[in-house]
């Protein structure tokens, strides 16, 4: 699980193959979010992050191919920020022949919090005595 | 045929467009001495100098020559010729053949197997 704390990132490797003729306008679409535990089970996205535009030369034999990519700064709590809470991460191949391609990671994989502040001690005084 | 030499061109009938057609040229030796051999090609207006290699061949031997070029979106005929240097140190064109490649169109694209880590940075 990872705990995800007020302006931490996400980066996530992707793998995937192609085959076949040229291709390009490929995108991967990468969110957290909460995912809907009864049927249709519905993937809401709370951030998001898209890739650049991809291209693929013709690939006569299944070759693979690996992309990267990192949200921006995650906002957690405040105002338009993520509730602290549990969420599932869920990434999609967007832009290809077909439906889009899915994968989606483990149930409650991620845990947003809140910073928890640091205790503060002050004003020590000290008195004494002659013993 | 040629004067001196026989060459065989060995490619494929059919190529993907767009991928790598590798092309050998078999030349033998007919003549009764070693003969200076190089080859030459052409494929859909691109010349192949099958890496400007020149080699000695003996009476009755065969050496190989390769080259590649991509295949367009389009048939092509690749010619080769076979070249002997002569005693005047000039390079003559001996035995010439050419081969038809069809173009076939590439399978339609497919993605599959989409696999994802994730971690904080």
């Amino acid at each position: 699980m990872i705990e995800l704390r007020d302006g931490d990132r996400i980066r996530f490797t992707c793998t995937f193959k192609h085959q076949g003729a040229a291709y390009s306008g490929v995108k991967l679409r990468c969110s957290i979010g909460e995912k809907r535990t009864y049927f249709p089970y519905d993937f809401t996205e709370r951030v998001s992050k898209e890739s650049a535009s991809l291209s693929f030369p013709t690939d006569p034999t299944q070759k693979s191919y690996t992309e990267v990519v990192t949200t921006d700064a995650i906002k957690v709590g405040g105002i338009g920020g993520l509730e602290e809470g549990y969420y599932e991460v869920q990434v999609k191949l967007m832009g290809i022949p077909g439906d889009d391609l899915f994968w989606d990671g483990p149930n409650d994989d991620i845990h947003a919090a809140e910073e928890i502040e640091e205790p503060i001690f002050t004003n020590l005084e000290v008195a004494y005595t002659k013993a | 045929m040629g004067q001196y030499t026989d060459i065989t061109i060995v490619a494929p009938s059919s190529a993907e467009v767009g991928t790598s057609v590798s092309v050998q040229v078999r030349v033998y030796n007919k003549w009764t001495g070693q003969l200076h051999l190089t080859v030459t090609g052409i494929a859909d207006g691109i010349d192949l100098l099958f890496g400007n290699v020149s080699r000695w061949v003996s009476p009755g031997q065969t050496s190989s020559w390769y080259d590649n070029f991509i295949m367009p979106s389009k048939d092509v005929r690749l010619y080769a010729w076979s070249w002997f240097e002569a005693a005047d140190g000039k390079w003559y064109p001996d035995d010439g053949k050419y081969q038809d490649i069809d173009k076939t169109e590439p399978a339609p694209a497919s993605f599959y197997d989409l696999v994802c880590s994730y971690r904080r940075v």
